[in-house]
């Protein structure tokens, strides 16, 4: 089997998207491709899928070929039943995110086993079902099979979606961001899962990432996307991009600051903002929820303390409890048993979510997103102050969100955060959707807000080498306890609890 | 027996949510009853009067007024009210019900338990409000439900040929078609079918201009069905809802189109055809479901103009003729009729939400 691409173009409403683009797949190959979040490779992903609209999208080709023994494909083709047939036969995809890549109203089996009634070929299908999703490491596949999707967790409901797209054998399968919303222990079993079965069943993989440490571990070769184009492994620009990347994540590994207040000249802002000392101090503190009478500890039995200008690091798999430990720092969470002492109002205390897509009012200008909070606090400064403070541009007063991009969002939630001049700030999961360079500047930007502005911070992530870079101070909490912590130039001693190294390892992708 | 315990919780779970639910709408009923018995008892009107006509005398009037307790304070006349609803009553003799139970006698008065009295009509002379209502209740039973399933067989399938031809000329005229539905007002679209279809092409489809689902024999001996008097009312009934589900399928299946899962299906070698009916649909339903159970219970509860134009012998009609006539006992029956009708239709559609979706709980 091969796939040869030659020339390809894709554009939209005549703005290119793709331009004269080659690609080559041979079977058993893992093929990658690198290109920052919305630059358009899932659009790559879709024209190979044959999902894109042809009446909005204009591809063409001077050759887009699938080859296998006798059987040949036109990827420009127009008819759908032609290209349901190649579905039904030789491709797979994989989405990023599996909580909306199910139907959330079928059982996961009926879904698989759907599959059968398409080909028409219902001889024990719920057998090879159950054979597949053991293979794809699910413990209990019967149960899975039974379940509906909301019933079961993201690396379960993406094993599964593995396996329903190895019900058909397929040839090629497409991977888009395949682990980004997962967590990293999860991400990386998920990843040897898809290399295990490439190299057995002589399967092709098309992985799409922005994570280019990844790429490096599990790709023979990669296509950079970049300016519309992808560059193969062989060109200048391919390596100076790959370079430039690996230049950041070196700086983010070995704590190279790049201040951008030094940078504009903001330097002594300590008299607008007066901080007040305070200090936060948590004994045997438990949070639970109570769910069809059966209480799960979201928190269980934690010591925690927090001075004023410190920078605290907040690190653990999805499900632990960090979100509820920053929820409970918030005041958010009222329901707990043990000893909360801190001499700091809640108001004090602000919180940047993770998602920046959805904590704007889309239909208010941020001048007035940010001017309700400055009037609601009496805060000593003005909206474009603070624009200029997290870099921002001042045009930008007269935009609505939507019209910024997902960096240029978050920078904007600091923006916001910052207009009640709080003492602490949360950061929960705030970078875990961007790409690299925007999160070291961010990650510089949150950095001299706690050194130019002494304001505490505490970041919350599973991304342990941001929290290396950003924090003084380190808490790894599993299942609800806090397992490890540590000082941040200690991260690599021996004495580690065993779920820190895994944590740092799967974070690494280092071979 | 982790499975018999699990079937136990389902159960009682689906009985607290029954009586929880039951426990409102007998909230609701209440301040129906009481907005509904104030506001009539407003108005400046005397019933005792309206009910004699030019034959008024004092007499009369008086003996009416104590025979409906009108010579009674407000709230007297609203708890003697209240007493006749409830199906557990107190009476000071025993009382003149055809059937009843008796719970407990002390000397001459009784608590008893019997069907909530509605009382007798002031218009049609001695007949009780049950069986004036239970005259009409199966006429406006049958169209709104004829209605609404002709509604939902037709505007579903459209919705979803919409949304597979989305924006090709087949969309637009569907588009264009259902918001002239959703916008001509039902008298005038009720006024136009029957001259059409029964007027001037009387000849060819030999409908009737007006009629009942039961007519009278020319010698008003019998009673008798004639189905084909529900053919013009039901298509005039369910036009404007047509439109609406119309547009409201073809929008949230667009939505539902969206998503990954249908991606997904879609790489699984399914057309768009199948994915939608297999995937999306299912998905897309609940607003569709909202959308008609709140055309449904209007429906219900009467649709005056069809009623009045095609001499449908309906809830609305008999609504309106008793409004009229100040005819309180019977309005009063109407309007509980309707709200019970509207409590009943929420709670199916709780249920069929929870069959829809399995992350619905019944809770």
């Amino acid at each position: 089997m091969k796939i040869e691409i030659n020339n390809l173009d894709i554009s939209i409403n005549k703005k290119q998207i793709l331009k004269s683009a080659f690609l080559k797949i041979n079977s058993g190959e893992i093929i990658g491709i690198f290109g920052d979040s919305g630059s358009g490779k899932s659009v790559f992903c879709f024209f190979i899928m044959g999902f894109l609209n042809n009446s909005v999208f204009k591809c063409s080709a001077t050759s887009a070929l699938f080859i296998n023994k006798n059987y040949t494909f036109d990827f420009t083709s127009n008819s759908e039943s032609l290209w349901c047939d190649f579905r039904k036969k030789y491709i797979s995809i994989i989405f990023q995110d599996p909580t909306t890549s199910l139907n959330p109203t079928i059982k996961c089996g009926h879904q698989m086993e759907e599959y059968f009634y398409i080909t028409k070929n219902e001889n024990f299908a719920r057998n090879k079902c159950i054979d597949l999703l053991k293979e794809v490491g699910i413990d209990n596949p019967k149960k899975i099979f039974n379940s509906y999707p909301h019933e079961i967790s993201g690396g379960q409901k993406q094993r599964v979606v593995i396996a329903m797209s190895l019900l058909k054998n397929p040839k090629i399968l497409i991977a888009d961001e395949p682990t980004t919303s997962l967590d990293p222990i999860t991400q990386r079993n998920v990843l040897d899962l898809i290399v295990k079965i490439s190299k057995k069943r002589k399967l092709a993989v098309l992985l799409i990432s922005h994570n280019i440490d990844l790429l490096e571990l599990y790709c023979k070769k990669f296509y950079v996307y970049k300016n519309c184009k992808l560059f193969d492994f062989k060109t200048t620009t391919h390596k100076n991009h790959i370079k430039s990347k690996n230049l950041i994540q070196s700086k983010i590994r070995n704590k190279k600051f790049n201040s951008l207040f030094e940078e504009i000249g903001i330097t002594n802002l300590r008299n607008i903002y007066s901080k007040n000392d305070f200090n936060i101090s948590i004994k045997n503190l438990s949070v639970s929820f109570n769910k069809k009478n059966i209480t799960f500890k979201a928190l269980n039995d934690i010591h925690f303390n927090i001075n004023s200008g410190e920078k605290i690091g907040i690190a653990g798999g999805s499900g632990s409890g960090k979100t509820t430990l920053g929820r409970l720092l918030c005041g958010l969470e009222s329901n707990f048993s043990g000893k909360f002492y801190k001499n700091i109002s809640f108001k004090k205390i602000q919180l940047v979510y993770q998602d920046p897509y959805s904590s704007f009012n889309p239909k208010i200008k941020i001048n007035n997103i940010i001017n309700e909070i400055i009037k609601v606090n009496n805060s000593p400064f003005s909206s474009l102050e603070l624009l200029q403070l997290v870099g921002l541009d001042t045009e930008y007063l007269n935009f609505f969100p939507s019209q910024l991009s997902g960096g240029e969002k978050q920078r904007l939630s600091i923006a916001r955060v910052l207009a009640s001049s709080p003492d602490l700030i949360i950061f929960d999961e705030s970078l875990s959707g961007l790409d690299l360079d925007i999160k070291y500047t961010i990650l510089n930007l949150i950095r001299d807000l706690n050194i130019y502005l002494k304001i505490t911070i505490i970041f919350i992530s599973h991304d342990l080498n941001s929290i290396n870079f950003l924090c003084d101070k380190v808490y790894i909490i599993k299942d609800g306890k806090i397992v490890d912590n540590f000082k941040t130039n200690n991260i690599k001693s021996n004495d580690r609890h065993l779920y820190t190294k895994k944590l740092l390892y799967s974070n690494s992708f280092i071979k | 027996m982790p499975q018999i315990t699990g079937m136990n919780t389902l159960i009682n779970h689906s009985l607290k949510f029954f009586f929880r639910k039951l426990f409102y709408s007998l909230i609701v009923l209440l301040g129906v009853i009481t907005i509904v018995f104030f506001l009539f008892n407003v108005m400046p009107a005397d019933p005792a009067k309206m009910m004699l006509g030019n034959r008024d005398n004092k007499e009369q009037i008086e003996l009416i007024n104590s025979k409906f307790y009108f010579d009674k304070p407000l709230h007297t006349q609203y708890l003697y009210y209240l007493n006749d609803l409830s199906p557990i009553s107190f009476h000071k003799s025993p009382p003149e019900f055809k059937k009843y139970k008796e719970i407990f006698s002390f000397k001459s008065s009784v608590i008893v338990f019997k069907y909530p009295y509605l009382r007798t009509s002031f218009h049609h002379k001695n007949m009780t409000v049950q069986s004036i209502i239970i005259n009409s209740l199966p006429n406006t039973i049958v169209l709104a439900v004829s209605s609404i399933i002709l509604a939902l067989l037709i505007s579903v399938p459209m919705g979803i040929l919409c949304a597979l031809y989305k924006d090709k000329f087949l969309d637009k005229f569907i588009s264009i078609v259902s918001i002239m539905g959703m916008s001509l007002p039902s008298f005038l679209s009720a006024i136009l079918i029957s001259y059409i279809f029964a007027f001037k092409f009387g000849w060819f489809t030999n409908l009737n201009v007006t009629g009942s689902l039961y007519i009278m024999n020319d010698d008003g001996s019998n009673n008798f069905l004639e189905i084909k008097n529900l053919i013009l009312p039901t298509i005039t009934l369910s036009i404007r809802p047509l439109g609406v589900l119309t547009q409201l399928t073809r929008n949230s299946l667009l939505d539902e189109i969206k998503s990954n899962y249908i991606f997904l299906a879609r790489s699984k070698g399914l057309n768009m055809f199948s994915s939608i009916i297999f995937h999306a649909l299912r998905n897309s339903l609940s607003s569709v479901v909202t959308a008609s159970s709140g055309w449904f219970a209007g429906m219900l509860s009467g649709t005056v103009f069809i009623e009045y134009i095609f001499g449908w012998n309906g809830i609305g009609k008999l609504l309106v003729d008793s409004l009229i006539y100040l005819d309180f006992p019977l309005v009063m029956g109407i309007i509980l009729l309707i709200a019970t009708f509207f409590i009943i239709i929420n709670i199916l559609l709780d249920l069929v939400y929870t069959f829809l979706d399995p992350r619905v709980k019944i809770n």
